[in-house]
């Protein structure tokens, strides 16, 4: 057996989980080869060390729901009322905008609409927010 | 450990996109941070992965196990993102700290010192190459097998043996910077 051979079939018993005894010449060719030796030892410490990974903590939002009462699922046809909703935000403001700058003075007049644009363009980056299924 | 490799039901869909939030998400974030190494941006790969399984659903014809579906999507979404951080490169691991996993006399620091270490191990899967550390993340956080991570990476069983072989191999270089421990 070669050093490829050994460190191959050393993986491979390592992801069996060790559940069967390491090839004789296997065994064998570590105790006369020290750089395999020293590789199969190396590979059994990172092994146990992955068998072992801290638990990750969850964040608060998904801790929230896993007892069920935090899923929201989107509502159906959510496509249709997302343009709706889109097309709302510009096209209010923009209606009002043109009533009311109807009777304002010429000066007032680009104030007040480029006020209420950025009303409207803020509307839209609130409705365009991805939806989210963690409450 | 192991998700819930549920069969598909005849309940309506949005009971069993329920369902699948409760039973896969805490599994599906652990495998985000695991593999993209931040909290935030495990979050949202997770809300990417629930959308889009929500947007499939009513697709799923039963073809795999469920498990094996979700963990498609979670995958394509969680390389998205890992090319996404390319050019944010994660800290890098001290390998003076790290060289406990492979000095291990006894001492009264030692079930410390091993608590970080595993800690600092776990980082470092996160800096593996993408499918690397997903093969890594299956097999040994999701407790998934050969043939299941086969299937889910669209690749063949001597595929995930080589990606979880090497994927050990860079991680022990990761840790300590000896290259030639890892026999390459
Ligand atoms: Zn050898």
């Amino acid at each position: 057996m070669n050093c490829t051979e050994f460190r191959s079939l050393y993986n491979l018993w390592l992801d069996g989980r060790k559940s069967t005894p390491l090839l004789p010449e296997a065994a064998l060719h570590a105790q006369e080869c020290s750089e395999c030796e020293t590789y199969a030892g190396a590979m059994l410490e990172i092994d146990e060390g992955l068998q072992n990974i801290p638990d990750v903590p969850l964040p608060e939002d998904l801790l929230a729901y896993s007892g069920g009462s935090g899923v929201r699922t989107p509502a159906r046809g959510r496509d249709l009322s997302f343009l709706l909703r889109r097309g709302a935000a510009f096209a209010l403001p923009a209606l009002a905008s043109w009533i009311i700058t109807l009777y304002l003075p010429p000066g007032w007049q680009f104030a007040v609409q480029s006020l209420l644009l950025s009303g409207a363009l803020v509307l839209c980056a609130a409705t365009s927010l991805r939806p989210r299924f963690i409450a | 450990m192991t998700p819930a490799s549920g069969n598909r039901s005849d309940r309506p869909l949005d009971a069993e996109f329920r369902s699948i939030v409760r039973d896969f998400a805490p599994q599906l974030y652990r495998h985000a941070y695991r593999m993209l190494g931040d909290t935030e941006e495990a979050t949202e790969a997770v809300q990417e992965v629930l959308l889009s399984v929500h947007r499939s659903l009513a697709d799923f014809r039963g073809d795999c196990a469920l498990a094996t579906w979700i963990y498609r999507i979670a995958l394509n979404t969680f390389f998205t993102h890992r090319r996404r951080q390319r050019n944010q490169p994660l800290p890098l691991i001290d390998p003076e700290d790290a060289q406990a996993l492979v000095d291990e006399d006894g001492d009264v620091e030692e079930e410390y010192n091993r608590k970080e270490t595993r800690e600092q191990l776990a980082r470092c899967i996160a800096k593996l190459s993408p499918r690397e550390s997903a093969a890594i993340t299956l097999f040994y956080m999701d407790g998934f097998g050969y043939k299941e991570i086969a299937s889910i990476m669209g690749t063949s069983l001597s595929s995930v043996g080589l990606l979880i072989h090497r994927g050990r191999e860079h991680l022990h270089i990761l840790l300590t910077g000896k290259k030639e421990r890892a026999g390459k």
